[in-house]
């Protein structure tokens, strides 16, 4: 209890440290404009959204492997929240996209794969819902889980591979060195380690509900038998 | 009327009204004032949602909580489950 409420008041403050950055102290970027600054919402969105999958991809994993119920409750709580992540990702990408390019939406390569990924886990979220119940479900599910990850090195990849209208990537491994002013890079990493903080406290309720709603389900079948 | 109701009917709503508010968007570049309104707009819909998503969370934490605390108050009430 007491690691979560660290969690949730540090994900709180670093949030409103990230807000104050992005809106007061970061300088405005000569080409873009001010709806740059969509960018410290935008990048950490999907580099928080490829960690949620990557969780789904490795409970996946231990879940096929060891069978422990846990490590399918992990993965479901991962995905919705993925999904949530990629959504606000694609929202933010339309809204910084009719800003910079005066389009809504193109179809250039890592639009699309992302859109395709975003499909890959709403499948995912839909086969938990209406497909088949208990363990059979819960195998399919991770197998999906699986196979759908393989689409996040793609989307990364999409703008070196294919170039196109959408910017190259400013940070990770992929970028020149120097793309990104000093004060814009350090206001991404805290935006970066925000959002993080803010999966990780969503992640760790979302945890606890599977978790309870397991109980219910033990204490439910104890009492009707 | 259920509250899976009135999820669809919102849903419907915010169709309907997208093209509305798309249309009321300046159609002009994203610089200047353009683009504050779709910065807002980016960093408002993020917010609702991750605070929306929250709230659905703790309700259903304590709906779950409840349940589950009255479950236990009846299985020590039944005497056929405290002979084992």
């Amino acid at each position: 209890m007491t690691i979560r409420l660290t969690i949730q008041a540090a994900s709180f403050m670093l949030m409103l440290c990230t807000t104050a950055m992005v809106f007061l102290w970061v300088p405005t970027d000569a080409v873009l404009g001010i709806s740059q600054r969509i960018f410290y919402l935008h990048v950490p969105l999907a580099w928080v959204g490829f960690l949620a999958f990557g969780i789904v991809f490795i409970s996946s994993i231990a879940f096929l492997w060891r069978g422990a119920q846990r490590w399918d409750d992990l993965a479901h709580a991962s995905a919705e929240i993925g999904v949530i992540f990629m959504s606000l990702l694609l929202v933010t990408g339309v809204l910084w996209a009719k800003a910079s390019w005066q389009v809504w939406w193109t179809w250039s390569p890592q639009l699309t794969t992302s859109l395709i990924l975003w499909l890959v886990y709403i499948a995912y979220l839909m086969l938990r819902s209406y497909g088949p119940i208990g363990q059979q479900g819960a195998r399919y599910a991770a197998v999906l889980g699986i196979i759908g990850f393989v689409d996040v090195p793609i989307v990364y990849m999409a703008a070196q591979w294919w170039r196109d209208v959408h910017p190259e990537a400013v940070i990770g491994p992929l970028a020149e060195e120097g793309s990104l002013e000093t004060s814009m890079y350090f206001t991404f990493l805290v935006s970066l380690l925000s959002f993080t903080a803010l999966f990780t406290t969503l992640l760790m309720a979302r945890f606890a509900l599977h978790s309870d709603k397991r109980k219910l389900d033990h204490l439910r079948r104890q009492y009707e038998p | 009327m259920s509250r899976k109701q009135n999820c669809i009917r919102s849903l419907i709503g915010a169709l309907v009204s997208a093209p509305l508010l798309i249309g009321a968007l300046p159609k002009t570049d994203g610089s200047g004032d353009n683009g504050l309104l779709f910065l807002f707009l980016a960093y408002a819909i993020s917010w609702l949602v991750f605070f929306a998503y929250l709230l659905s969370i703790a309700r259903k934490q304590k709906e779950l909580s409840d349940e589950l605390s009255l479950l236990r108050l009846d299985l020590e009430r039944d005497p056929a489950y405290s002979k084992g």
